[in-house]
């Protein structure tokens, strides 16, 4: 039989403190009293009907017994068997997380020790299942031996993502065999968890975002400590201006920070965590405001009241033109022209102002209220007042959905593919009352935000980005030139990535922290720990005493009370 | 003070018996007197007071007969302080209620023109005052009964041999923690004394309500016990009280002595009430 945590031992120490207080107690209280004759009378009367009287050694013996047992629990006594089965699976958390830094070494380097450690106990026979957790977790060796595990292991590099937990247990449950975990988090998984490192501590920033009509950067700031923790942050922009804050914030909190009047020719903000911790890889965070990095969209034909709104909204960059030129790279194509649909690129995001006949379905002569008919584009939204006359209707096709309808019929209308995003409207906004009310441009704004809203300006770790040009390469944040042969790059690492060709930077992907590095994580998670020394690594197998001890305990303390109880309190 | 006093101005101490000694006074004796009661007639003998014949009875009988009126005689009261250290005990304190109550009494007995004593008793008996008279002289009795200190046990026994007491009415003022009441009883009984026993206990001593390991010191006795008190001990501890005040309140009723029990939470008044009540 072994201790667990033999340290436990040392409560031990404290059991003389049962015997003082048990002495201190029964050091009576001294009470005068007129005449002691009737409480005579009364001992002898008592003495007559209770139990015999209990040797008073015996409730310190009790209580000796069940703190010695305490202490023994603490302790963990169990009796450990090596493992003798013949498939083990070995899971190793790859997630962001392990990339913490403790006593100058990173959890993931020291879980990549503590299961070699582990291997070098089993047998040589035993067949071994090595998987790698992180967003998308992956088989890395199966039916392995020892040796394997050993030589495959130091290839394995820790990621920056974020563990996805339902994909890991789906993975992990396609082996059947006894599953070792090494993480450190407390995951829902696996037939060991192994908890890697202690308490993590680090504050990060989870999220970032710009107001272009406020000129104002939020962002929001966690501290995944138990403890508050004060720190300074920086604001800096690309010209190496530089803002300063200090902040506080609670344990397992989330801050919300915002910086307004931030500086106006800006084009790139990075506000950053100044003091260390755990995880330096979220301390840091990327905003793009500058023109180029704003929303590009085209505007072909004329359109005074649109232009007008348009023009007012900050966060695009619109460009005119009178007639269609096959240009790439717009965010959005607003069309006032008559335009075939196949004359125009696929997999852009368009809105048909004038669409082609092959849309159109008739038209509603008399005047009609306009009224909206889908909720994704409603927000505070009124349209009591609006009217229109003589409007063509967009054709009721099964992949349309409505937008806008007048006396019932469709006026606007909206195609979605995975690519593309397409708008058919009818309205001549010379033919109605719609540009005069102030719904206008929050309508033309819900409209806009629609097109945009999946396409990206700031990436998250493992998003994938798209590359039609050929002859590109891309530059990781740590400096790393590679030549991309595919069409799609997944950006794994935090920081800026550049896009080059031929040595010319043509366009810069900024990587953000994700929105936090543990989900669902809570200051509480880190203090459950599973043993973490080699005594437990190396004995798979083990029976544990501590629950048998338990239940001693809560006998001893029923007994305990019942002797108590019977005592006979007269001495 | 003042105001006890005037709350207790119209209580009256009387007593059922006879007086047989003492000066004369305003009380009905055992003989016959000048006092204004009408007696009886009986012939005249020679050597009477002239002045007694009932000359109308004369005309109607030619017989010379004599008027006789009752003796009226002053009553004597002793009042038996039981000054023991176990009735320096309690809140409100026993000895200082047994004070309060003896000067009630006192006052009480002088302003109806009686003889009062007092007397302290614990292992010996002390005289305090003897036959006093007069209202005013009440307020010389003040001090020497507030000076009176709870010390030693109280002996009843010495009761036995104590002939200073008059005869008369006699209050016992005491927590009857002694062995020896019946004897003195007995004796004081035997001597035609019209006894008024009050029997004082503390709240504390009726209901202690005690917990825990406790170590009880007898106050007069010093003597100590080591006992852990619970719910069940306290019962016990108030049956037993119970049984004692009722033990008490017997020896007194079987020898015709009157018993008043009361406690220290209850008012001076209260208590006089219940005393006056019974004589």
């Amino acid at each position: 039989m072994s201790l667990l945590y033999p340290l436990g031992l040392l409560l031990s120490l404290l059991l003389p403190i049962i015997v003082i207080l048990h002495f201190k107690k029964r050091q009576a209280v001294e009470i005068k009293i007129s005449n002691i004759g009737l409480w005579d009378e009364v001992i002898k009367e008592v003495q007559g009907i209770r139990y015999k009287k209990i040797n008073r050694y015996l409730l310190l013996l009790i209580q000796l017994l069940i703190g010695g047992l305490i202490v023994i629990a603490f302790s963990r006594p169990v009796r450990l068997e090596p493992f003798k089965g013949q498939k083990l699976t070995i899971a190793l958390d790859c997630s962001i997380t392990m990339q913490a830094v403790e006593n100058g070494k990173s959890r993931f380097d020291m879980a990549k020790e503590e299961i070699k450690k582990y291997i070098e106990e089993i047998d040589d026979d035993v067949l071994i299942d090595l998987i790698a957790l992180k967003s998308n977790s992956e088989i890395v060796i199966e039916n392995g031996r020892k040796r394997d595990v050993k030589d495959k292991i130091k290839n394995i590099k820790c990621t920056y993502e974020c563990l996805d937990t339902e994909k890991a247990n789906k993975v992990l449950s396609l082996k059947p065999n006894l599953s070792l975990v090494f993480s450190d988090k407390k995951l829902p998984f696996g037939d060991r968890n192994i908890k890697i490192g202690g308490e993590f501590k680090n504050i990060g920033i989870i999220s970032g975002k710009y107001d272009y009509y406020s000129n104002t950067a939020l962002f929001s700031i966690k501290n995944y400590d138990k403890k508050e923790n004060s720190f300074v942050v920086e604001l800096k922009d690309e010209q190496g201006r530089k803002d300063m804050q200090k902040l506080e914030v609670k344990g397992d909190e989330i801050a919300n920070l915002s910086w307004s009047k931030v500086w106006e020719d800006s084009t790139v903000l990075c506000m950053s965590i100044l003091e260390k911790d755990m995880l330096k890889e979220d301390n840091c965070f990327f905003l793009p405001i500058g023109n180029q990095y704003k929303y590009r969209v085209l505007m072909v034909g004329e359109n005074y009241f649109l232009k007008k709104v348009i023009l007012s909204i900050p966060y695009i960059d619109v460009e005119f033109e009178n007639d269609y030129i096959v240009k790439n790279d717009y965010d959005l194509y607003i069309i006032n022209t008559k335009l075939s649909e196949d004359k125009v690129p696929k997999g852009d995001n368009i809105w048909f102002l004038n669409p082609d006949d092959s849309i159109l379905d008739g038209a509603i002569k008399e005047s009609g209220r306009i009224e909206i008919s889908n909720d994704s584009f409603s927000d505070d939204l009124d349209l009591v007042n609006t009217y229109v006359e003589n409007i063509p209707i967009v054709k009721d096709l099964e992949e349309m959905e409505t937008i806008l309808k007048v006396s019932g019929k469709p006026v606007m209308g909206f195609k979605e593919t995975e690519d593309s995003k397409k708008i058919y409207s009818t309205i001549d906004f010379n033919k109605t009352n719609l540009p005069l009310q102030p719904d206008f441009p929050i309508l033309i704004e819900n409209l806009i935000k629609w097109f945009l809203s999946e396409k990206r300006k700031i990436y998250e770790l493992g998003d994938k980005v798209y590359v039609k040009e050929e002859d590109l390469s891309l530059i990781t944040p740590s400096g790393i030139k590679e030549k991309i042969s595919s069409k799609s790059v997944a950006l794994k690492e935090i920081g800026v990535y550049k896009l080059v060709k031929e040595d010319k930077v043509v366009k810069n992907f900024f990587v953000n922290p994700s929105k936090e590095v543990i989900s669902d994580y809570k200051a509480e998670d880190s203090k459950t720990v599973y043993k973490d020394d080699c005594l437990y690594l190396k004995n798979i197998k083990r029976f544990d005493f501590r629950n048998i001890i338990i239940s001693i305990l809560l006998l001893l303390l029923i007994v305990e009370w019942e002797v108590y109880r019977r005592d006979v309190k007269l001495r | 003070m003042e105001e006890f006093l005037r709350e207790i101005e119209h209580l009256i101490i009387s007593t059922k018996k006879r007086l047989i000694t003492g000066a004369v006074g305003n009380r009905k004796g055992k003989g016959l007197g000048s006092s204004h009661d009408f007696y009886g007639h009986r012939i005249y003998i020679p050597g009477d007071d002239i002045r007694r014949i009932d000359w109308k009875a004369y005309v109607r009988t030619e017989k010379f007969y004599v008027r006789e009126f009752t003796e009226e005689r002053e009553m004597k009261v002793n009042i038996i302080l039981d000054s023991s250290a176990s009735m320096d005990f309690g809140i409100p304190n026993k000895l200082n209620t047994a004070k309060m109550i003896t000067l009630g009494i006192a006052y009480i007995t002088l302003n109806q023109l009686d003889s009062l004593s007092i007397y302290t008793i614990n292992e010996k008996i002390e005289i305090l005052r003897e036959d006093i008279k007069g209202k005013y002289n009440f307020y010389q009795l003040i001090n020497p009964i507030k000076e009176v200190k709870g010390k030693r046990k109280t002996e009843f026994g010495l009761l036995k041999g104590f002939r200073s007491l008059r005869y008369g009415k006699t209050f016992i003022i005491s927590d009857l923690f002694s062995k020896n009441l019946s004897l003195a009883l007995d004796y004081l009984c035997s001597k035609g004394q019209d006894i008024v026993v009050l029997h004082i206990l503390a709240p504390e001593e009726i209901n202690p309500n005690y917990n825990g390991e406790i170590k009880l010191i007898d106050i007069e006795t010093n003597e100590n016990r080591m006992i852990q008190v619970d719910k069940i001990i306290n019962d016990i501890y108030i049956k037993k009280i119970k049984k004692f005040v009722e033990k008490n309140k017997e020896i007194c009723q079987c020898r015709d002595v009157k018993y008043v029990y009361s406690t220290t939470d209850m008012d001076y008044i209260s208590i006089l009430h219940k005393i006056t009540e019974v004589t």
